[in-house]
């Protein structure tokens, strides 16, 4: 059954409060979700994203299946949340786990707003001037055979000094709603690797913010790779806050059958002299649907800020659809910005170079498109997670073959 | 470049901001069903155009005023403005030159553009609209003998109704949007062009748009229609007075390119900006399209220096096979203005191609954003766009922004979108200082070369107007 | 014609020239010489008046006129002219309209007759084959897309045209092969004559093989710590800075 854009709205809003109110939402955080508006048809930051999906009540119930594939352990250092609720941790001397949630600044989707009114946080600190060697392994499972959600919400806080490396790792199965809240937060002098890997189950949706929240001079370098699913809406806000930051972001994104991903991210440069580098990759085939908002924001005084973001595109059949909008809101002029996007094909002249030395149509695409990715594969810093994205990507690759061509 | 330099360049006057003291016959403000029976009475409309305009208005009456472009200004109070304004002296149409009120001939030599012919560049035919009403349209004659029909829309209405009635509101419709939905209600004069099959129109076609009279809106509608394996180049130029209210303008140009046609339409917008501190200038909020069919051209070109505000995106859709369409835009912002413009390109037919270059210039509190769409439709096999969209800001209290949506539906298409945003660099400026040129026309001299790829798509007589606008003094002195 | 006493100067406020000392006199050529961050750049960019090179004690006069109270362009105007170490690139202003804005204001500054636009091509054309630069350059942006021969060669271009009563040569044959830096000392020594002053900022001496100077100074540490003839060039070629500054030099 398909309901209006608006009427949905006003439901979603209206499961959205009973269900906090059910899972003990109060305060000034439930107040926040009274006020808060669900994407109606002309909500602009919604306008490639329909939340249609969501008519099926995945608000009215907690997602509590039992996982049939848990995620193998990609580190000794492990933290296990399933269907919104910690279930274990295993973690190095410097790590501490607890429930001491700081307030995270920069939320804006109503999913957020909802998942604060009612989430307990896993907050991950590192303690000041250490540096972890492991990676630290978060597991961010759901499961369930009939639509449900649940509320996983993540705070990784590096202390002064502190490195370390966070793969945030989601899966899903089922039916299941992931509504997901993840912040960073740097220190001076904090470098933080990230890897954002979101692979759950096609028939799965997940809508999540990622905040990067860079309170001191620091580092952090974020590797998001995705596949699409029924819904997935990303919203990732940097703020980039203190003189001196560095970020750069790196993504893949690849969509298949009727599988959606939308990705919008905004960097925020309030002071001077910081640098942020965005670089995004995207496949669209069969029916996929992708859509990308890179935006740059560069406020009045933030002078000597060197902000760039690059997004190419591979559309890989009729029946694909790529959306890109690449923005830029500059408020000063001593600044360097650039953008570039690009939406394309594969290159017919290397194609008919491979096939002319032998190698199969399908498979020479495979190829191609993978190479178009490799760049970003290449630059993942760990090997344990760049033995776990390739095969995981190349299957999608496989999977996201160009129409007329066979399954076989 | 020291702040005092570039404040000093960007103060430069507003040399069209004399006012024109003519005998008007002005509508009290304010808009009903009764001020467009009045007004399209006054012009002798059929009653289908009063029937027309009378659809336009309901359909506007339940829209509301759109909200998503990055500007800011007061809401506007659309029964504050007068809807019609029109020099008494024009009550009996001049049949020549002779008859025209010598306070307006005045007024266009004062422009710098004189009516005489005899003055004229050759090879210009112009349309003058002052205010609500077209003044005059020279060489009509001449252009008649190739069978081309330049005339106010008015007198199109009146003598060649089964066009108006064809194509009017084809490419953009009554309730299309807000702005447009108010002009087709109440749209006072307006160009009208026509050019027969095969033939290529012997000179520029121009329209002057003069706003004088104040709180007056100035609602101009134009037609050009382009037949098989034509061409025409169409320019346009706006000044309307200083004045410390703000205008409304809202004009609706409508270009149709039929199979084979070739249509270039550039405009040179220099209506009064608002002074320093954000006081008065035009309100313009514009929608330009047009329709591009099999193996057709349609090139926009726009030197955008003037208004309070300007919402404008001169669009094409890419109707026919093998048409081509293409954006050329300088907009420069000072004072307080703020610009919203930028263009769509809507790809419907086979090996479409589409080109826009954007260079958006800022200085003082101003506000310059690229707003651009480029849509390629599931059919549009081997669609081609490119898009270079470049900001300069001159100062650290303006704003640039970029907002371009693409949307691909054809996996043969190929888009490619670029950004970049500079400013006048102190290099730069070291290095003509120290070669003699003061700094005035050494930011000039930059500035111009940061826009040279759009002003070399101008006719030769707007190009020239246009490098005046931004001070610059050396143009194609080297071949 | 310049004359430069105890002349200190800061960049970004950072103390560079400390007692600076020399003249240079009409007919003359000066060779200015010395190990990396010395304060050579800084010398030339200080009499060029670039922003940030401020001068805090001494003077410098050009032809009787203090050179701090003048603009850049003024100084232009008056006749000084400097061949920039790394010259920028001005994204379509094209180099001849760059010339004619350039030419029109100092020549109409110094009295000289206006050049019309047919003599400015001819002349810019010749300037153009005097240093083997295409005349195709003259019509893309100033120095845009050039490689940095091209660079340096469309400098010394400029400087035949506009010609400059003192020229200023800051490491001008830096990133030049042989062939290349023949073609601009040519360019040098045609402007030789009695009535102009020539300063060459350079740290080789491979530039004075062929422009022969009239006087070498070494300078260290933001002062001239020796001065000498053509001959003081040859002996820092061989023994390198270290013998005058006290510091072994590893350039």
């Amino acid at each position: 059954m398909t309901v209006s854009a608006n009427d949905l709205a006003l439901a979603l809003k209206t499961q959205a409060l009973a269900s906090a109110r059910r899972l003990g939402g109060e305060g000034d955080a439930l107040a926040a979700l009274e006020a808060t508006r669900f994407p109606e048809r002309k909500t602009e930051r919604w306008k490639y994203t329909s939340v249609q999906a969501l008519a099926d009540g995945h608000l009215n119930a907690v997602a509590a299946g039992d996982l049939r594939q848990p995620l193998p352990a990609l580190s000794e250092s492990v933290v296990t949340i399933n269907n919104g609720e910690l279930v274990t941790s295993s973690l190095p001397d410097g790590v501490t786990l607890h429930h001491n949630a700081p307030a995270v600044a920069g939320l804006e989707t109503p999913f957020a707003v909802y998942n604060s009114a009612v989430a307990r946080a896993v907050v991950l600190e590192v303690a000041a001037n250490t540096r972890i060697e492991q990676p630290i392994h978060v597991q961010i499972q759901a499961a369930s055979d009939a639509p449900a959600h649940c509320n996983p919400r993540v705070i990784v806080k590096l202390n002064n000094g502190a490195e370390a490396t966070v793969i945030e790792h989601y899966h899903g199965e089922g039916q299941a709603l992931t509504n997901a809240v993840t912040a960073l937060i740097t220190a001076d002098n904090a470098h933080l690797t990230h890897y954002r890997l979101q692979g759950e189950a096609a028939s799965t949706l997940h809508i999540g913010t990622l905040i990067i929240d860079q309170q001191g001079i620091s580092q952090v370098d974020s590797y998001q790779l995705m596949t699409g699913n029924r819904l997935r809406r990303n919203d990732v806000h940097a703020l980039v806050g203190k003189s001196g930051a560095e970020l750069t972001m790196k993504g893949i994104f690849v969509v298949r059958d009727k599988s959606h991903v939308d990705n919008q991210l905004c960097v925020e440069h309030r002071v001077p002299d910081c640098q942020s580098d965005q670089n995004f990759k995207g496949l669209a085939g069969e029916n996929g649907k992708a859509v990308f908002n890179g935006r740059i924001h560069i406020h009045e005084g933030a002078k000597g800020t060197n902000a760039e973001l690059s997004n190419k595109n591979l559309l890989l059949n009729v029946g694909a659809e790529i959306n890109t909008k690449p923005e830029l809101e500059i408020y000063n002029d001593d600044v360097k910005c650039a953008h570039g996007t690009t939406v394309g094909q594969l290159d017919a002249t290397q194609q008919f170079y491979l096939q002319s030395r032998g190698i199969p149509a399908a498979e020479a695409k495979r190829m191609l498109s993978l190479g178009f990715v490799n760049e970003l594969l290449m630059a993942l810093p760990h090997e344990t997670v760049a033995e776990w994205a390739r095969p995981w990507l190349e299957a999608e690759l496989t999977h996201a073959r160009p129409a007329g061509e066979g399954a076989a | 470049m020291s702040q005092a330099e570039l404040d000093k360049l960007i103060r430069s006057n507003y040399e069209a901001g004399f006012t024109t003291t003519v005998d008007t016959e002005t509508l009290p403000p304010g808009l009903s069903e009764d001020v467009i029976r009045f007004l399209s009475d006054k012009k002798g409309e059929p009653d289908w155009m009063l029937q027309w305009r009378l659809d336009s208005y309901r359909k506007w009456q339940e829209m509301p005023s759109p909200t998503w472009a990055h500007l800011h200004h007061p809401p506007i109070d659309f029964n504050e403005v007068s809807y019609y304004s029109k020099p008494k002296s024009l009550d009996d149409a001049p049949k020549s030159l002779d008859e025209v009120d010598p306070e307006l001939l005045a007024t266009y030599e004062k422009l710098g553009i004189p009516l005489h012919e005899q003055e004229m560049l050759a090879g210009v035919a112009v349309d003058v609209v002052f205010d609500s009403s077209s003044v005059f349209t020279t060489f009509k004659e001449k252009l008649a003998e190739a069978g081309v029909i330049f005339c106010s829309i008015s007198e199109a209405i009146k003598n060649h109704p089964e066009l108006v009635k064809k194509y009017l509101g084809s490419v953009v419709p009554q309730g299309d949007n807000f702005y447009a939905a108010l002009n087709s209600a109440v749209f006072s004069d307006g160009s009208f062009v026509y050019i027969p099959k095969g033939v290529r129109c012997p000179m520029e076609l121009s329209t002057y748009f003069r706003i004088n009279e104040a709180n007056t809106g100035q609602f101009e509608r134009t037609l050009i229609i382009a037949d098989e394996g034509s061409y025409v180049s169409y320019l346009e130029g706006c000044t309307a007075p200083q004045r410390d209210e703000n205008q409304l303008h809202a004009a609706v140009v409508e270009l149709v390119a039929l199979p084979g046609a070739e249509i270039k339409y550039s405009t040179v917008q220099n209506w009064y900006p608002g002074d320093e501190e954000g006081k008065g200038g035009i309100y313009n909020f514009v929608t330009k399209r047009g329709v591009a069919h099999d193996n057709s051209k349609i090139s926009w070109t726009q030197v955008e220096t003037g208004s309070a505000i300007t919402w404008k995106y001169p669009s094409v859709i890419l109707r026919g096979d093998n048409s081509i369409g293409e954006f050329y835009s300088v907009a420069l912002t000072r004072h307080m203005q703020q610009a919203d413009t930028g263009t769509k390109m809507i790809h419907l037919g086979k090996n479409t191609k589409s080109t826009i270059i954007s260079k958006g210039i800022s200085a003082a509190r101003s506000q310059n954003s690229y707003r651009g769409l480029v849509r390629i439709s599931p059919r549009a096999e081997n669609a081609r766009n490119f898009t270079q969209c470049d900001s300069l800001l001159l100062g650290d209290q303006c704003g640039a922004h970029t907002f371009p949506y693409i949307e691909s539906k054809n996996p043969t298409a190929t888009i490619e979108h670029e950004a970049t945003t500079s400013k006048v660099s102190d290099d730069q400026m070291f290095l003509c200082r120290q070669r003699g040129i003061d700094p005035e026309k050494a930011v000039s001299m930059i500035v111009n070369g940061f826009c040279k790829e759009v002003f070399k798509e101008l006719p030769m007589e707007f190009a020239v107007e246009a490098g005046k606008l931004l001070e610059v003094s050396l143009e194609g002195a080297v071949g | 014609m310049l004359e430069i006493r105890d002349l200190h100067a800061t960049v970004a406020d950072k103390p560079i020239l400390k007692g600076l000392n020399l003249t240079v006199n009409p007919g003359e050529v000066h060779a200015i010489m010395g190990p990396n961050g010395s304060g050579k750049s800084t010398l030339a960019n200080v009499l060029a008046g670039r922003d940030n090179y401020e001068i805090t004690g001494g003077e410098a006069l050009f032809e009787g006129k203090s050179l701090a109270d003048m603009e850049p362009e003024e100084r232009a105007q008056a006749g000084l002219f400097l061949a920039f170490q790394y010259p920028v690139e001005i994204p379509g202003v094209s180099n001849m309209e760059f010339l004619k804005a350039a030419l029109e204001s100092v020549r109409g500054a110094q009295g000289k007759e206006e050049w019309d636009s047919v003599t400015l091509l001819r002349q810019a054309r010749a300037a153009c084959k005097q240093v083997n630069l295409d005349a195709s350059f003259l019509k893309r942006g100033v120095n845009e897309g050039f490689s940095g021969g091209e660079k340096k060669r469309n400098e010394i271009m400029q400087m035949l045209l506009m010609e400059p009563k003192l020229a200023l040569l800051d490491e001008t044959d830096s990133g030049l092969d042989i062939d290349a830096l023949q073609v601009v000392a040519k360019g040098v020594n045609s402007l030789r004559s009695p009535e102009r002053g020539i300063v060459l900022v350079t740290h080789y001496q491979r530039l004075l093989d062929y422009i022969v100077p009239d006087f070498v100074h070494v300078l260290s540490n933001g002062q001239i710590i020796k001065s000498g003839g053509k001959e003081l060039a040859l002996e820092l070629e061989q023994k390198g800075y270290g013998w005058l500054t006290g510091e072994e030099e590893s350039a």
